[in-house]
């Protein structure tokens, strides 16, 4: 690339592109900052005197603390049960060549293909009375995570050599013990990408909460949605709640991009 | 050393996440299976009947049905195609490790951090027929006989939701190339320019052989993504106008919402075959073209 009419080309794409990925969220902001009448005209300029206040309004109205932590709590929840669980399961399915170990691998990746049933397991949450529950939205939204977690867990774990298996027994390691404290620790960056993956996915789904709770227990993108359904001409609102939505992970973005990246393309890369 | 290893590397190990597997997964999906075939409903809970097939002859039956099958597809096709092409491209250009280029990836693949739901909200704005952004660029640059207001005419509204679609997606099949694009060794490109080799070339022959194994995973993925597509349709139209951009998992949640418990496992089942089928089928096919590097 050293011809200059080549360099100023890709310089141009470039910026255009990436104008079509970041002006969108700049409209946002913006927008987030103006009074309503302003706000429904989806201009770009800075609002003449920002209104903070559009944000204290939407934290009362749209029940976001609420919704944060409804967040919090079953991603927090369903991504100790996936790593844990996973674990402890890839490993015996890493290292065992028996007739068992094979079929509850593919078993597990039947998961990754097979699409989810709803109606069903609804009526099983109801039966266990884990409808509309903190427990119940946990261990569903985990169990939607093991099948790619124990494919990415199982696959690192054979790079782990047998022989530290047999140094950590002569130890005198429990089973347990040497999962978790020799294994895992070694095989610690897909732990870290694992654990990203599953809570933004967890974080961003809908339709965990939507089939299986009310609207109390909603996280931030589907009282968002609520909002929207209810303000709807209230634009700088909901620009502000988008905002809100948005942040948590666009901060956790900016400073882990690096094993975000790996952790949303791990299983590509590895499969 | 037999006994050591069925200590060691035992069955128990499995077991939690197998039972949470079994309960919240396999269960619910076999349970479809007779679900389906079975006429119950909120209505008469405690007394479903058996059926037949008549939940699919019902399904196949309704107009808004096949509009839902229609639009999948449509929705299925063109963002996978939409979403490697693009992809493939994005990432040729951000390949060389400089600083200007990690930028570039960082703001391609930073929709993937947002929910599908909060950018359907997000484009709800931009599709606005009056003052949306895409109109008022077309505007800007003269093209005002094609402004339109984009979710709710008939002939755009898919369209509008498949570019939703790529804007946020496409960043993913990017890093997904790039990774493919970092595993080919630089000897090859460079034995292929003494060779005389066009760029053109290069791509033709070398880079895309070699990253078959990279496009196999990234069409699965967004072939079962397309088929499972859900909030892009729930936040922007919901199925309408008039319902024609339903897509089966909307249909599904609909007909769940009227109370029709067996009918909608026959939309789920019907749906799971769908994607089954044409997941193991399609990477059949493309697994046969991968070659060893």
């Amino acid at each position: 690339m050293k011809h200059p009419v080549q360099k100023t080309l890709y310089y141009v794409t470039t910026i255009l592109l990436s104008l079509v990925f970041i002006t969108p969220m700049w409209m946002v902001l913006v927008n987030a900052l103006k009074e309503k009448k302003d706000a429904r005209f989806f201009s770009l300029a800075l609002p003449e005197v920002p209104v903070w206040e559009n944000f204290t309004t939407v934290i009362e109205m749209g029940g976001v603390f609420r919704a944060f932590f409804n967040g919090l709590i079953v991603s927090t929840g369903s991504v100790i049960i996936v790593l844990l669980f996973s674990a402890l399961a890839a490993f015996p399915i890493a290292r065992s060549a028996a007739r068992w170990s094979k079929g509850a691998y593919y078993l597990f990746l039947c998961g990754l293909v097979i699409p989810v049933a709803f109606i069903q397991t609804y009526l099983i949450l109801d039966v266990l009375q884990l409808f509309n529950s903190y427990l119940g939205l946990i261990l569903v939204s985990a169990t939607y995570g093991l099948p790619m977690s124990i494919f990415l867990y199982a696959g690192f774990m054979k790079s782990v050599p047998r022989e530290l298996d047999e140094a950590a027994i002569l130890d005198g390691c429990s089973p347990l013990q040497l999962v978790i404290r020799v294994i895992v620790p070694l095989v610690k960056p897909i732990t870290v990408t694992l654990f990203i993956f599953n809570f933004i996915g967890c974080w961003n789904d809908i339709q965990v909460p939507l089939y299986f709770s009310n609207t109390e227990k909603w996280n931030l993108p589907l009282t968002l949605y609520n909002f929207y359904g209810t303000y709807g001409s209230s634009w700088n609102l909901i620009f502000a709640d988008i905002v809100l939505t948005v942040l948590p992970l666009l901060v956790l973005y900016l400073f882990c991009q690096k094993y975000i990246i790996a952790g949303m393309t791990a299983g590509a890369v590895k499969g | 050393m037999k006994k050591l290893e069925q200590k060691y590397y035992a069955k128990w190990m499995v077991l939690p996440a197998l039972i949470l597997f079994m309960v919240f997964f396999i269960i619910p999906n076999c349970a479809s299976f007779v679900m389906g075939f079975t006429d119950w409903s909120l209505f008469f809970f405690d007394d479903p009947r058996w059926c037949g097939f008549d939940n699919f002859i019902r399904l196949f039956g309704e107009k808004n049905f096949w509009v839902a099958v229609k639009n999948t597809f449509y929705f299925a096709i063109v963002t996978v195609i939409g979403k490697n092409v693009f992809g493939f491209l994005l990432a040729l250009l951000v390949q060389k490790q400089t600083r200007y280029n990690t930028f570039l990836r960082a703001a391609f693949f930073m929709p993937i951090t947002i929910s599908a739901l909060v950018v359907a909200i997000i484009f709800v704005s931009i599709y606005n027929p009056t003052y949306g952004l895409l109109n008022k660029l077309l505007s800007a640059v003269g093209l005002e006989s094609l402004t339109c207001d984009w979710l709710y005419t008939k002939g755009t509204s898919m369209n509008a939701i498949c570019a939703m679609e790529l804007w946020q997606q496409t960043g993913y099949t990017m890093c997904i190339c790039l990774a493919g694009l970092q595993a080919i060794p630089n000897e090859y490109f460079e034995a292929a320019r003494i060779d005389g080799a066009s760029r053109w070339q290069q791509i033709r022959y070398i880079t895309l052989p070699l990253m078959a194994q990279s496009f196999t995973v990234s069409i699965m993925l967004s072939i079962i993504a397309g088929i499972k597509v859900f909030a892009q349709v729930y936040g922007t139209t919901n199925g309408g106008p008039a319902d024609s951009t339903h897509v089966l998992a909307t249909f599904l949640y609909k007909s769940f919402g009227n109370g029709y418990l067996g009918y909608s496992s026959a939309v789920g089942l019907f749906m799971t075959v769908l994607i089954g089928v044409l997941t193991f089928g399609v990477v059949a096919v493309l697994r046969k073209r991968e070659v060893e590097m």
